[in-house]
């Protein structure tokens, strides 16, 4: 064992066998290797394409300039770092000189052909001061005295940024043992020591004691990895390091890339749109919205992109208002199609089985089922959330959140065996939702199968015509808690099935909702969400959901012995509803998700996703909270730990009294349905066995 | 230009430069085609002036050519491949069927043109011009008689080339018995270098002798601007180049042929039409040079010609519509500018906008408030229309006057007032040709 550090020596091949790093080839030699660990800095993406498959590590260069000054007598060498974010820049003392850079909003991609010259030399970027202007007269407004300080030099060296602005770390989706460590985006040195130890850990034990799915090269898809996408991304990344970060922030750069089949008819109906994994989705809808008719077809410029630019009240607030209304009361219709969808099959029943094991609820459902499940990792903790429809006796369609598109397949492929087939067909099916009261009542009209809860019940899935096309999946439920339809149709009948739900949705007010509208719901709703309220560290348990866990199935499943034990020790954090009693949300500032949780005067947590309950009139939010003693041990949360205590949400200095709960409520409506009322998202007794709508599941 | 006394009183007014930078200005537009326009100017250094340059449009195929030719040793060679190059180009891209029906119409004394040239402003004398075409008739019947397929544009312009440096070694030698002809003669002792560009739809074609170069303007789609050098540059600064000729020679020549950065210590270019004196045997070095002209025209160390080569390199681009413009210039331009800056100021210029060459902090120890006031000067001069219609002069009053804060019109008046014995230690012959593309008709171009 031991270290070694070789310097001057280039990277030349990476090899693999069986989807596992192999070895390097290197200038100076052969190295047989168990893992490898691309640490290339702004060279990593390059490193990728040194392997075959090639390996996806999205970032790219920019300029990044900061100047040294010369001495300056009497200069404190205790004078603080110095950040003024609307100036976008810093400066510090540094040997009795100040240095003094910043973070441009406008940055400037270097090596711009994606050739980085490999001589240190023919790499040196020419000073642009022009460019580094904007940095100077900010520095200059904010120490006028900085006037006079003599320069000592202007430093321009290139920085690598991914496209999210956050680091890449992880193992690859392309090559097991293949690990990542790069787009430090300037703050390497701070950043090794926590990276370093994910990284060894990752190699060591295979997992990481904190969350990482932020930070993991499986949060990419190749279309990030594009040279040019990057390139015109990366202008705009730089500046977010000093930015204010308002709520739901969009990127302006790098859009309109993948565009739904309806994304022109969202556009003429008002749609803003927000980009999630690469696709554009309708955030809100604005049916005022006046078009530009001197552009009309250039689909690849952004068109109205989502912005909120306040912590308090939004402005899409009245928007999102009517769709939400729309959604409980009439008919909405959302785009849904950006959802990860794969397809798992098999000849015989080595997928009922291959999923049973990675499964925690019990998969062997009657065709035609729909079941919601965890895919637990050995701690307990979500690797993934998803749908699971049972299309056929050996054919499943996993309908899984849109940022898990490479995850859940590196996680699948990972535990499933070779006779199980998977397939992503996430791009070949265009996905609409139809919520609300009337959803059945309009879909019958489309189509001749039987509606009515006896044939085509809450949880089921069916194979419909709709209109003059056929087999559209479609599945009884709208993952925001309404009554509804989630189609999945063929992308080429899409247009088709769209347009039909229209013109005969007119007559029930049939209203387009946007991804705000569908989010406000699942929030009030209790629902959690994966990437959002739930982790690779979070357990059913702790989340309400266990009633989703079926220990009492015939096999193992991943985690089902970290389960039990929980199961037997009691949860020792717990996710709940809070009401904001006291907050108007007219004066106040909102809650945005990240506030801290006081229990009895006491923090005990953090929320993670928050929302305007419509119904409620109140603001929502949704978090986790923990029950630590005088000495700091963590203790069982109950429910009466919950149920006894005075909460309140801190928003900006400012603490709210909440009222909190461990159940999705019931939402009063004028059209009240029994089949919604009775399905709860989030549950807080553990073992209710054979609920009322698994009944109804299992007796189709 | 009368000789003044260097840094003299004598200074030339704003209105006085224009004219000197704007006299060989020539623009010609196009309709339909690859080629909107194009934009060219030369600036003399030598008196005469030792460029050439020559556009015309190809009348029995189809596409353009368009070259820079600089000469050395007098601008006679220069002349002469400018005037005759694009007919043996044509003439190797023809069909075989057409090119018998054009020796045919050429034996019937019919005014069957191959290429009608733009901007030509000179004619051959008579005794020279009989000379002239009898080679090409000679080079047409030897065409036709080969086994040849002019689809290969590659191999038909690097013929043409060479069918050409051939005929010049011809035309100079005495035949049995006859006097030495000096016109003929005079073209051979001289040299130029040749970039020709061959634009046919999408598909460009750049040859390339010697030391100009071409360099195409691309826009990237962050609207930035890409410099992309097509040539190489056949001098001493070309490693490969320096190699490949050693390696032609005996090893004992190894010092000898290449000494103090130029070919036999004398020539500049490693590459060259004419320039026989570097190509032709000892025999006929001896048996016709010395007797006319002397030993000194002898190179040093003339062991084992030839020593010097007319075969181009030929070049490859499709053009995409992000490729906006072709630079085709002589070293005059790029021994004072690299390419991304000429990129620049041509695509400024397209822009009606002014480039600033990157800032130089003009002295050590600056404080920042002065950067700051230089810099609050350039956003000043950055919003200024540039001065000139013609891109090419606008590209040589750049090279000349420009400085970090924009145009010095002081030092550009300095640079044209310079004897003509000193002035070219300042600046060489300058010649440039920017060819505009049409993006839409690229986009939609088949082929």
């Amino acid at each position: 064992m031991g270290v070694r550090v070789i310097e001057g020596c280039g990277v030349k091949k990476i090899d693999q066998i069986d989807k596992r790093v192999s070895g390097v080839d290197t200038s100076l030699g052969y190295i047989n290797c168990e893992y490898f660990v691309n640490c290339g800095g702004f060279w990593a993406r390059g490193i990728g394409q040194l392997s075959e498959p090639n390996v996806k590590v999205p970032l790219h260069a920019v300029e990044h300039y900061y100047l040294h000054t010369k001495p300056i007598p009497g200069l404190d060498p205790l004078l603080p770092v110095v950040r003024d974010q609307d100036g976008h820049i810093y400066f510090r003392e540094n040997k009795g000189r100040l240095l003094a850079g910043g973070f441009e909003p406008i940055a400037k991609p270097a090596y711009e052909d994606g050739k980085i010259p490999a001589s240190s030399k023919d790499r040196a970027l020419p000073e642009d001061w022009d460019h580094f202007h904007v940095l100077m007269e900010q520095l200059l407004h904010r120490v006028p005295s900085l006037g006079n300080a003599v320069l000592d030099r202007l430093c321009n060296g290139p920085e690598a940024f991914s496209p999210d602005c956050k680091w890449i770390v992880g193992e690859t989706p392309e090559i097991r043992n293949y690990l990542v460590a790069a787009g430090m985006k300037t703050i390497g040195i701070a950043a090794a020591g926590g990276v370093g130890k994910a990284t060894a850990e990752l190699i060591v034990t295979g997992d990481t004691d904190f969350d990482m799915y932020e930070l993991e090269v499986s949060r990419f898809l190749g279309l990030h990895n594009n040279r040019k996408f990057l390139r015109d991304r990366v202008r705009e990344v730089p500046g977010l390091h000093y930015g204010i970060m308002y709520p739901f922030h969009e990127f302006q750069t790098s859009r309109n890339l993948r565009m739904s089949p309806v994304y022109t008819r969202m556009r003429e109906a008002g749609a803003v749109f927000g980009q999630v994994m690469g696709y554009e989705r309708p955030t809100w809808f604005d049916p005022n919205i006046i078009h530009d008719t001197e552009n009309p077809h250039d689909w690849c410029t952004p068109y109205r992109m989502a912005y909120t630019n306040t912590f308090a009240k939004p402005p899409w607030f009245d928007c999102v208002a009517k769709e939400y209304e729309a959604c409980r009361e009439r008919v909405g219709l959302a785009d849904y199609s950006s959802f990860t969808k794969i397809d798992l099959w098999s000849e015989g029943n080595e997928v009922v089985d291959a999923l049973q094991y990675v499964c925690s609820n019990d998969v062997d459902v009657p065709v035609g089922s729909i079941i919601h499940t965890g895919m637990q990792n050995k701690h307990g903790g979500y690797e993934n959330d998803c749908s699971l429809a049972r299309l056929a006796e050996n054919h499943y369609m996993m309908i899984a959140p849109t940022i898990q598109q490479t995850r859940c397949k590196v996680w699948l492929r990972k535990h499933l065996p070779p006779s199980v087939a998977m397939s992503d067909v996430t791009s070949m099916f265009t996905a609409l939702c139809i919520m609300g009261p009337f959803t059945r009542t309009l879909l019958s009209e489309l189509t001749d199968t039987d509606l009515h809860p006896r044939n085509f019940p809450f949880f089921t899935f069916k194979m419909l015509d709709v209109g003059l096309a056929n087999g559209i999946r479609t599945m009884n439920l709208t993952h925001t808690g309404e009554l509804g339809y989630v189609l999945y149709i063929p992308n080429e009948f899409a247009l088709h099935v769209y347009s039909s739900l229209i013109s005969a949705g007119e007559k029930y007010g049939i209203t387009h909702a946007g991804h705000y509208a569908t989010r406000s719901l699942r929030v009030e709703k209790f629902y959690a969400f994966w990437g959002q309220d739930l982790d690779t560290l979070t357990t059913p348990l702790e989340c309400g959901r266990v009633w989703r866990v079926k220990f009492d199935k015939k096999m193992d499943f991943i985690g089902r012995d970290a389960l039990l034990k929980q199961r037997e020790e009691g949860v020792k954090r717990m996710y709940i509803h809070l009401v904001l009693e006291d907050h108007d949300s007219e004066i106040d500032l909102w809650p945005w998700g990240g506030e801290p949780i006081y229990r009895d005067g006491k923090y005990v947590g953090m929320t993670t996703t928050t929302g305007y309950g419509y119904t409620f009139k109140k603001q929502v939010c949704l978090g986790f909270i923990e029950n630590t003693d005088s000495r700091g041990v963590k203790q069982t949360v109950t429910h009466d730990y919950v149920t006894s205590g005075h909460f309140e949400v801190d928003i900006a200095g400012i603490r709210f009294s909440a009222k909190a709960n461990i159940h999705s409520p019931i939402l009063p409506s004028k059209h009240p349905d029994q089949e919604r009322d009775a399905y709860q998202a989030t549950r807080g007794k553990g073992n209710e066995e054979m609920n009322t709508i698994h009944q109804i599941v299992k007796t189709v | 230009m009368h000789k003044r006394i260097l840094f003299g009183p004598k200074k030339f007014i704003r209105w006085q430069v224009d004219s000197i930078l704007r006299a060989n200005e020539y623009t010609q537009e196009f309709n339909g085609g690859a080629i909107k326009s194009y934009d060219s100017n030369q600036l003399a250094s030598n008196s005469p002036i030792e460029d050439t340059r020559a556009e015309a449009t190809c009348l029995m195929t189809s596409g353009y050519l368009a070259g820079v030719f600089d000469g050395h040793g007098g601008g006679a060679c220069a002349q002469v491949i400018a005037k005759r190059l694009y007919n043996y180009i044509t003439a190797c891209l023809l069909p075989h069927d057409t090119l018998v029906d054009y020796l045919l119409a050429l034996s019937k004394q019919e005014p069957v043109k191959l290429i009608e040239s733009f901007n030509d402003k000179v004619q051959f004398v008579d005794d020279v011009k009989e000379i002239y075409s009898n080679s090409f008739m000679r080079f047409l019947r030897e065409l036709s008689e080969m086994d040849y397929k002019p689809n290969d544009i590659q191999k038909a312009i690097e013929m043409a080339f060479l069918s050409l440096d051939e005929d010049l070694s011809r035309e100079a030698l005495p035949k049995n018995g006859e006097t030495i002809n000096l016109k003929t003669m005079s073209v051979a002792m001289s040299g130029a270098v040749a970039c020709v560009a061959h634009v046919d739809g999408t598909n460009l074609h750049i040859a390339n002798v010697g030391d100009s170069g071409a360099v195409l303007g691309t826009l990237s789609e962050t609207n930035n601007w890409i410099a992309k050098k097509l040539t190489e540059d056949h001098n001493s600064y070309n490693q490969a180049e320096v190699d490949r000729i050693i390696k032609e020679h005996p090893q004992n020549e190894s010092n000898s042929v290449i000494k103090m950065d130029r070919l036999l210590g004398q020539l500049a270019p490693l590459r060259s039409m004419g320039d026989f004196r570097f190509k032709w045997s000892k025999e006929i070095m001896n048996d016709v040079v010395v007797k006319h002209f002397g030993d000194h025209v002898v190179p040093p160390h003339y062991h084992t010609p030839p020593y010097l080569s007319a075969k181009p390199d030929v070049i490859y681009h499709r053009l995409t519509p992000n490729d906006k413009f072709l630079i085709l210039a002589t070293d005059g331009l790029w021994d004072i500018m690299t390419p991304l800056q000429a990129v620049r100021l041509v695509g400024e210029h397209m822009k009606g906008k002014v480039t600033l060459s990157p800032l130089k902090l003009p002295k050590k120890n600056m404080k920042l408030i002065e950067i700051n006031e230089m810099l609050l000067q350039r956003k000043e001069g950055l919003e200024m229309k540039p001065r000139d219609s013609n891109a090419a002069t606008h590209i040589i009053r750049h090279a000349l006057g420009g400085t970090e804060f924009g145009i010095d019109h002081m030092k550009i008046s300095q640079l044209l007032t310079l004897p003509d014995d000193v002035v070219r230690v300042f600046r060489d012959d300058i010649t440039i040709t920017i060819v505009y593309f049409d993006s839409e008709y690229i986009r939609h171009c088949p082929a």
